[in-house]
């Protein structure tokens, strides 16, 4: 740090249009990502509060009228209290930094009705409402300003820091003082940049204040911190490269928005193809197929696969056989379902195992990756996360088909007991200390590759200072 | 005699070695995602194929059965493919690729193959259209940035100009100079690409596709002179090279990132997408609207009554239960409509939010145009998605009609079998001709037409600006 | 107007804001002719070229072409100059050939590589440069380029700024001699220079600039280099006694 270069920094910088047009943008971008992903993260809170209201309040009701018949007070339809009307809600609520990335959290089924009706395509219900055209491209976030925009920022206002001395020729006057090269060229950097970094680091201080809602927030935006400030150390460092390593700014410009272009656009697509092509998912229309022909073959062989169920439960003694065949006929063909469709569902799970493992190798390509999953991730905005919602519903249905099943084929009711012994469904989380966990290997490989870029700067700095051809 | 003008610029690009090494890689991108594309296509209509054999298989063994309860088994309606949705897979993969024609029920299309991409997809995917849409106008730009500034940077604008050449020549050389280069470049990969894709691609080549390819052409043609016109006329503004290419890299980010980015999640938020419970309870109150409403069941069962002129239900000639049921379907249909086109209509609102961005970037517009002529947008998801609707609509009459005037008393022990189930046809469903829908693209193409001129008027602006500049210098 | 100069200029005066450049300059060039401007930085030598090439608008007065009003047809005027800025730009990225190849063709020229390569070689490149880029050349290199192209145009008046700044003593030697083979041949020149020596040593005429006034003209020929000094000098004192002029 130099005091009299910040001096004329400080002087100069901001007295030029462009840095003030950059923290403008700067603000102006934060300020509608926090706004919008702020908006996002309440509607959909709200919507799946009230779904989970309304469907606890079935649940209060059903329980009345079991515990009613089960004291005699009432004479039931056979419709009353049977058990296939029991129905727990899963939601996946937004995590409490979710306004900071919508990630992938617009795109898949963020509740579901668990119940015996339901097989696995249908449990999440009817969701495709979104609009196609919209839904295609993706949010203009919190993360996408720290991921995308601002490393953009950052090479705009930095990547003349020493060509532009040395076209005018005042580079040489500036090194005929006692100052040395790389001490000129990180002095201005960090100023250019600090300004940019303390810009942004208020911003998503306010935004994290603003939109408060609870919750393990803070410990989440810490990680999202650290995320972010290494993150932009790399861009630093390699601003800091290629101003030593071009000598026009022309060619520094370039190479750093080659590079950018490279790490935000080129290796996501090229890695997203390539592990798509490496790992396939089974089509979702054979496993529609799979239950296509599961539940066919349950109607057709109806009687036969009844048989069967109670041949298995030799306990059960049947019930009240003026219920229509169809509750059992749909109950059955779901169980036949799901245990037909377990092969492409583990197929599902391979492909996702091989996907998540190349990306978890192919992120360290880029640090634009790195950085996105990460904030991603500490957002709960990560994939992840739906796979986890997605694969716990599974097994909650799963759960309830084999509570429920006994009392649905021989057509009888639960017993109050019995029913307060189901478990509904409770989303399991990772927790902030997990992702902090997770976050650590690849931050730390950022930092490193940071320092590595920084002291490679300085090397070429040094030697240009020496072979006195810094002008 | 802007030829000489031109051919200098050929040459001195040419001999860019960071401009070929670029464009190297461009076509090796081209290759991949012509190829992924083709791949992805394939994949796509064997899947769907195979599904749709299932599905008739499926519905054809179901055995003897009850025509409702068919009807709620019912058959799937599969998503038509585009033969030239490789060059642009468009929203299709965010649009459902199947309806269930359930009974009582108009469904969402179901399955979204975005929902399988892996976590990078969700950001950017590599496709011919990506690469013309996003990629190619940088490309033009890291090509032109230099294309005055730097004849104003080398003072070799003052020689021109002190040879003779007037504003208007010097104009006509850098554009065409530029747009022999873009075009050429264009065409050489486009032609091959398009042969390739009518050739190789797995759905029926219509002659439609034929015209869409060529649409395709032009539109994309015409994109990439708006931004060599851009390119050309933000250079002239700047007298360094290093400006020029700053400006132009900002241009780039805001027209082909940042704006659309920040158009559909700005839509979103003015016009927020529909809550999916919401709209289950929706469809829920549409579907069974005839069985709330008590009152309404009692007056219908005596006007059939008095209708046949019966005293009891056992009496009437017709299945009463399978009456009902078509009854309550048609009391559900405008419901649905009503449903459907509320959400069709919200979605063109958000369009529209979208659209006005337009006045910043001609890259929405350049999209929407593509994904529609590719066919993969939601317009054409929507003429899908009726055309299941109108079949499910019939189907579901057949079978009624069938339980209806067949059952003789059985009620719901009579079945039926494959003879009715061979009625239910697949759905008959093929990409619209470009022409039928074309009117839908009308504010996009004339966006696109005003973009086209007011970047060749700017860019001849400010050429014009900077000659006059120049000699003043 | 009875004679048709090469180059005429009358009453031409040009301002910049409260600057005045050029103040009522009287000036003609003929055929055969060359005219040196000296005079130090801002003396409105550039200017009179600019206003000879029509590059700027002169406040009031008139500069001529071969006959042709500047100000209403710079167009046509330009295509009859051929003009040596101080240091030629040239196209780095091509051949010296093909820098002027691309000058010929852009005057509606097609001459064929032999009869650029003889113009290049008139005009002092040496072969071997021919086919190199000309971001490798020399500012003398690129003045000869500067030359040929003026050669290529086939004008016959000739606007030189400063074109020997910058050079070392041969070629700017022989570029000299060039310019005076090409007044040989009947071409009129204008040349601005700020160097005493040159000016005598290729000047016909040198007329004298002071803060945009022509202050002298002089016979070059009946003078030698430290007379034209001393001149140079005493009006340079005059100027200096009084005020900057300022325009009203």
């Amino acid at each position: 740090m130099n005091r009299a270069i910040l001096f004329q920094e400080g002087l100069t910088f901001v007295r030029r249009g462009p840095a003030l047009v950059v923290l403008a943008l700067l603000a102006v971008a934060f300020a509608y990502a926090g706004w919008s992903g702020d908006r996002w993260r309440d509607a959909q809170t709200e919507n799946l509060q009230a779904f989970e209201a309304r469907m606890a309040g079935e649940l209060v009701g059903f329980r009345e009228q079991l515990a009613g018949i089960e004291s005699g007070d009432v004479e039931p339809s056979p419709y009353d209290a049977n058990p296939m009307s029991i129905l727990f809600p899963a939601v996946l609520l937004p995590a409490s930094l979710a306004d900071f990335a919508v990630g992938h959290a617009d795109l898949h089924p963020a509740s579901a009705e668990i119940s015996t009706w339901r097989n696995l395509s249908s449990v999440f219900g009817r969701y495709q409402f979104d609009n196609p055209t919209t839904l295609a491209s993706s949010s203009f976030d919190v993360a996408m300003v720290v991921v995308v925009l601002l490393p953009l920022l950052m090479i705009a206002v930095s990547f003349d820091v020493l060509a532009g001395e040395r076209s005018r020729g005042s580079l040489a006057l500036l090194l005929s003082s006692p100052l040395r090269l790389r001490e000129l060229v990180w002095t201005r950097l960090l100023y250019r940049n600090g300004l940019i970094w303390l810009a942004a680091g208020a911003a998503i201080l306010l935004l994290a204040i603003a939109n408060d809602s609870g919750g393990d927030r803070f410990a989440r935006l810490g990680i999202w911190f650290g995320i972010s400030i290494v993150y932009l150390l790399v861009w630093f460092a390699l601003i800091g490269y290629c101003v030593a390593r071009f000598r026009s700014a022309p060619a520094t410009a370039g190479s750093l928005v080659g590079l950018w272009l490279l790490f935000t656009l080129a290796m996501p697509a090229s890695i997203a193809t390539l592990t798509e092509a490496l790992y396939p998912t089974p089509s979702r229309l054979a496993f529609l197929s799979e239950i296509r022909t599961a539940q066919g073959d349950t109607n057709r062989n109806l009687a036969e696969v009844t048989e069967g169920f109670l041949f298995d439960h030799p306990e059960l003694t049947v019930g009240d056989e003026s219920l229509p065949s169809f509750y059992r006929a749909a109950f059955l063909s779901n169980q036949a379902a799901l245990e037909n469709t377990r092969p492409i569902v583990e197929a599902y799970e391979r492909a996702r195992e091989g996907r998540d493992r190349t990306v978890r190798w192919a992120q360290f390509l880029s640090p634009s990756i790195i950085a996105q999953r990460l904030l991603n991730l500490s957002a709960g905005a990560d994939l992840q996360r739906q796979h986890r919602f997605q694969s716990q519903v599974q097994g909650s249905l799963v759960e309830l088909g084999t509570a429920l099943g006994p009392a649905i084929v021989s057509r009888n009711r639960l017993s109050v007991s019995e029913f307060d012994a189901l478990t509904p469904f409770a989303f399991e989380d990772v927790s902030a200390r997990q992702i902090a966990f997770s976050a650590v290997g690849p931050g730390l490989f950022l930092l490193a590759l940071a320092v590595a870029l920084g002291f490679a700067a300085n090397r070429r700095l040094d030697e240009d200072e020496d072979g006195s051809v810094a002008v | 005699m802007s030829e000489a003008i031109i051919r200098k610029d050929l040459t001195v690009l040419g001999r860019d070695s960071l401009l070929r090494a670029l464009l190297a890689v461009t076509i090796v991108l081209v290759v991949v995602s012509v190829f992924t594309g083709l791949q992805r296509e394939r994949v796509f209509v064997k899947e769907k194929t195979a599904a749709l054999e299932t599905d008739r298989s499926v519905w054809m063994n179901q055995g003897d059965r009850n025509p409702h309860s068919a009807a709620h088994f019912s058959r799937y309606a599969f998503r038509p493919a585009s033969p030239i949705a490789l060059l642009d897979p468009g929203t299709g993969d965010f649009a459902g690729l199947a309806i269930w024609m359930e009974a009582h029920y108009q469904d969402p299309a179901a399955f979204r193959r975005a929902e399988d991409g892996g976590e990078l997809s969700r950001y950017v995917q590599l496709t011919p259209a990506f690469l013309v849409l996003t990629v190619a106008p940088l490309l033009v730009f890291v090509m032109l940035f230099g294309s005055i500034a730097g004849e104003r940077e080398d003072r070799t604008l003052r020689q021109l100009l002190a040879s003779g050449v007037d504003a208007g020549r010097f104009f006509r050389g850098k554009l065409f100079a530029g747009l022999r280069l873009t075009l050429g470049g264009f065409t050489a990969v486009f032609l091959p690409v398009a042969v390739l894709a009518a050739l190789l691609t797995p759905a029926d080549l219509t002659g439609d596709a034929i015209v869409r390819l060529f649409v395709m052409y032009l539109l994309f043609a015409a994109y990439l002179v708006v931004f060599v016109a851009l390119a050309i006329g933000v250079s002239a503004i700047f007298r360094t090279r290093q400006s020029a290419f700053l400006a132009l890299t900002a241009v780039w980010t805001m027209m082909a990132i940042v704006v659309p980015r920040f158009g559909s999640d700005i839509a979103t938020s003015v016009h927020p997408q529909p809550d999916a419970r919401d709209a289950t309870v929706q469809l829920r109150a549409a579907s069974d609207v005839y069985y709330r409403d008590t009152e309404m069941r009692e007056q219908i069962e005596k006007d059939v009554l008095a209708e046949y002129g019966v005293a009891t239900i056992e009496e009437l000639p017709i299945d009463y239960g399978a009456y009902v049921l078509q009854f309550s379907e048609e009391m559900s249909e405008p419901l649905f409509d009503e449903f459907y086109n509320g959400l069709d209509a919200r979605y063109a609102k958000q369009e529209a939010v979208v659209r006005t961005l337009s006045l910043f970037t001609p890259s929405i517009a350049a999209a929407n145009l593509s994904r529609g002529v590719a066919g993969t947008d939601r317009i054409h998801q929507r003429e899908f998605s009726k055309a299941a609707e109108a079949h499910r609509r019939e189907m579901v009459q057949l079978l009624n009609e069938d339980y209806m005037y067949n059952a003789d008393g059985a009620g719901y022990a009579y079945t039926a079998g494959t003879d009715l189930w061979a009625q239910f046809e697949d759905l008959d469903h093929q990409v619209p001709a470009l022409g039928s829908i074309g009117r839908a693209y009308a504010i996009d193409a004339l966006f696109m037409l005003v973009w086209l001129v007011a970047a060749i008027g700017f860019a001849y602006w400010s050429v014009r600006r900077a000659v006059t500049g120049e000699e003043a210098a | 107007m009875s004679t048709t100069y090469a180059l005429e200029a009358r009453g031409l005066s040009k301002r910049f804001g409260d600057t005045v450049a050029l103040n009522n300059l009287d000036l003609a060039v003929s055929g055969g002719e060359v005219i040196c401007l000296l005079g130090a930085n801002g003396a409105g030598k550039t200017t009179t070229i600019n206003l000879f090439l029509g590059f700027l608008k002169a406040d009031s007065g008139s500069a001529y072409v071969e006959g042709i009003d500047v100000s209403k047809s710079p167009l046509e005027a330009r295509r009859k100059l051929a003009y040596l800025p101080e240091s030629v730009a040239l196209y780095a990225k091509l051949s010296g050939v093909e820098n002027l190849a691309f000058f010929d063709r852009l005057a509606g020229g097609s001459r064929d590589d032999d009869q650029l390569a003889a113009l290049l070689r008139e005009a002092g490149l040496p072969d071997e440069a021919h086919h190199r880029l000309a971001g490798t050349y020399s500012k003398g290199m690129r003045q000869k380029v500067g030359i040929a192209i003026a050669m290529a145009r086939r004008a016959t008046t000739l606007l030189l700024d400063e074109p020997l700044s910058g050079l070392d003593p041969s070629a700017a030697s022989s570029l000299g001699a060039l310019i005076g083979q090409l007044r040989n041949d009947g071409s009129a020149v204008l040349m601005a220079t700020h160097d005493i020596f040159r000016a005598k040593e290729i000047g016909d005429r040198i007329g004298i600039m002071m803060r945009g006034r022509l202050v002298n003209l002089l016979d070059a020929t009946e003078l030698d280099a430290k007379e034209i000094e001393s001149i140079y000098l005493d009006h340079l004192h005059e100027v200096d006694g009084h005020a900057p002029e300022r325009a009203a």
